[in-house]
């Protein structure tokens, strides 16, 4: 269906090629890497999610549905990325994995999900009524991809080739609302419903982690690991 | 009192560009006559004639003529903020384009990508139904050096990956058959959810959709085909149906048709007989 422009390709090759060298993650086999795990939690009760107005599409999407903005137990919280600022070289990951991302029910499942850039999110529609995925990225929100799901059960992929928080929406049901948090090397994670998250095969070193949460906004903090150890994380965001 | 004045004027100026952009008939044969030729590659090639080298001397040209002629409603640096769009329908969509955000409507280029340079000579050419004029006025030597202007606001023309719509197939006669098959997929493919199932604009989806800058964007009136923003001929439908309205809420179809591009072409004819 889609053809490389070929002559503005090569064009730009050469300047893709130095970008590409100054900033690109190289892939090692680590052996005895140390692991940064801990748990994200909320001082206090979590915020209350706002009951989502659901004006089409009832039958599907059902009635009476909050927002999943704030989730969690026990005092933890869910769906805060997890991911280590800036590192060069480290564990493998699969270039070809296509992240998995649902429309069902008129939310997005996963909420809030992590990837590596070029990896493709595989978006699939399990209702059976008209969904768009429209994925913004940038402080600019500019579009990245405004794909129609008309049928149900086809998997769309498409690369993510930016990085930073991607916000995903649905032009056809307002209150639909995602995140893909896309980083340039695969230590990124999400935390669990208990808040409790971990990041394994981490080679020794001072690392900056930053922790992001798509209502609470995003913190860095520094970790230290050491060979072979676990780097205690935890953090607790408050209103 | 003197913004006031120099809005008259602008506006004055506006109307007068215009006037003179509906007016060089022979331009637009001519054109015809090349596009004709080169029909079948019509989105990815460009059909006109003339193209200047894009170079800072023609840069530099391309930003006298937007001084002139564009200013009013894109703003000096394009922002979209020029004096007269402080007027155009302040509270709806669409504004004039902010030609630095790169985000296009009218592309050849899948979701999300920045247009060809050939899909923003169709724009100013053509100019958008109802909201802004063609300037088939200008020469295609200059509205080419507008288009290098035009680019050089957003610095991401200069690199980057660019993948183009390629129009599969072409046209087909329209008939009862081709139109019965249309219809199947403008109902299968769910365009009624947010065009109604007359085409009126008037799905059940309609009522909440808009723009990216938030502004109310009803979908198109299907009825009205000489009202369609993006062109009317068939291969103009094709586009906007593969490509999608960045920007706005329509969205590219082109996955879920690809393989099967024949019914793109059945759909469009769908589409044009709401207006016969």
């Amino acid at each position: 269906m889609k053809i490389k422009n070929s002559i503005k390709w090569a064009g730009v090759a050469s300047a893709l090629l130095l970008a590409s060298t100054a900033s690109a993650y190289e892939q090692i086999d680590v052996t005895n890497g140390g692991t940064i795990s801990g748990t994200i939690s909320f001082k206090g009760a979590l915020p209350a999610n706002p009951a989502l107005s659901i004006t089409k599409d009832k039958e599907t999407c059902g009635t009476g549905i909050t927002a999943d903005y704030y989730l969690g137990s026990g005092g933890g919280l869910q769906n805060v990325v997890v991911a280590i600022e800036s590192i060069d070289k480290g564990k493998k990951f699969k270039k070809r994995a296509i992240i998995p991302f649902d429309n069902k029910k008129c939310m997005f499942v996963p909420h809030v999900v992590t990837a590596v850039k070029g990896q493709k999110l595989g978006i699939n529609n399990s209702d059976p009524v008209l969904h768009n995925t429209h994925l913004y990225s940038g402080k600019k929100l500019k579009t990245m991809y405004n794909i129609a799901l008309p049928l149900m059960n086809k998997v769309i992929k498409k690369p993510l080739r930016k990085l930073g928080p991607v916000v995903v929406k649905c032009d056809a049901h307002e209150w639909m609302l995602g995140y893909v948090y896309v980083s340039k090397h695969p230590y990124s994670t999400v935390t669990a419903n208990n808040g409790s998250f971990s990041i394994g095969d981490v080679p020794a070193g001072n690392y900056k982690v930053k922790i992001w949460h798509e209502k609470l906004g995003e913190v860095s903090q520094d970790v230290t690991v050491a060979a072979g150890g676990t780097a205690k994380l935890n953090y607790s965001f408050s209103k | 009192m003197n913004k006031q004045k120099s809005f008259l004027q602008s506006l004055s100026v506006a109307v007068a560009l215009t006037m003179v952009a509906g007016s060089s008939s022979g331009v637009i044969a001519a054109e015809k006559k090349a596009k004709a030729k080169t029909a079948p590659l019509a989105i990815t090639v460009s059909p006109y004639k003339g193209r200047p080298k894009e170079n800072a001397k023609n840069i530099a040209a391309g930003k006298r003529i937007y001084d002139n002629a564009c200013i009013y409603c894109h703003g000096t640096t394009g922002k979209g903020d020029g004096p007269v769009a402080f007027y155009l329908s302040r509270d709806t969509a669409p504004r004039p384009r902010d030609l630095t955000s790169g985000i296009f409507k009218f592309r050849s280029t899948g979701s999300g990508e920045l247009p060809m340079d050939e899909d923003i000579f169709r724009t100013i050419t053509r100019g958008v139904k109802g909201y802004m004029p063609g300037f088939q006025g200008l020469s295609v030597s200059d509205r080419w050096k507008v288009v290098y202007y035009v680019k050089s606001f957003n610095p991401d023309f200069k690199g980057g990956e660019f993948e183009t719509i390629k129009m599969v197939g072409g046209p087909v006669q329209s008939n009862g058959v081709s139109i019965n098959k249309g219809y199947k997929v403008y109902q299968k493919f769910k365009c009624w959810e947010c065009h109604g199932g007359g085409g009126l604009g008037n799905g059940k989806k309609a009522p909440d959709l808009k723009d990216d800058w938030g502004f109310p964007l009803p979908p198109r009136d299907l009825s009205r085909l000489s009202s369609f923003k993006n062109g009317t001929a068939p291969e103009d439908m094709y586009r906007t149906i593969m490509a999608g309205f960045d920007g706005g809420a329509m969205p590219s179809y082109a996955d879920f048709f690809e393989g099967e591009e024949k019914n793109v072409w059945h759909l469009i004819n769908y589409i044009r007989s709401l207006s016969e």
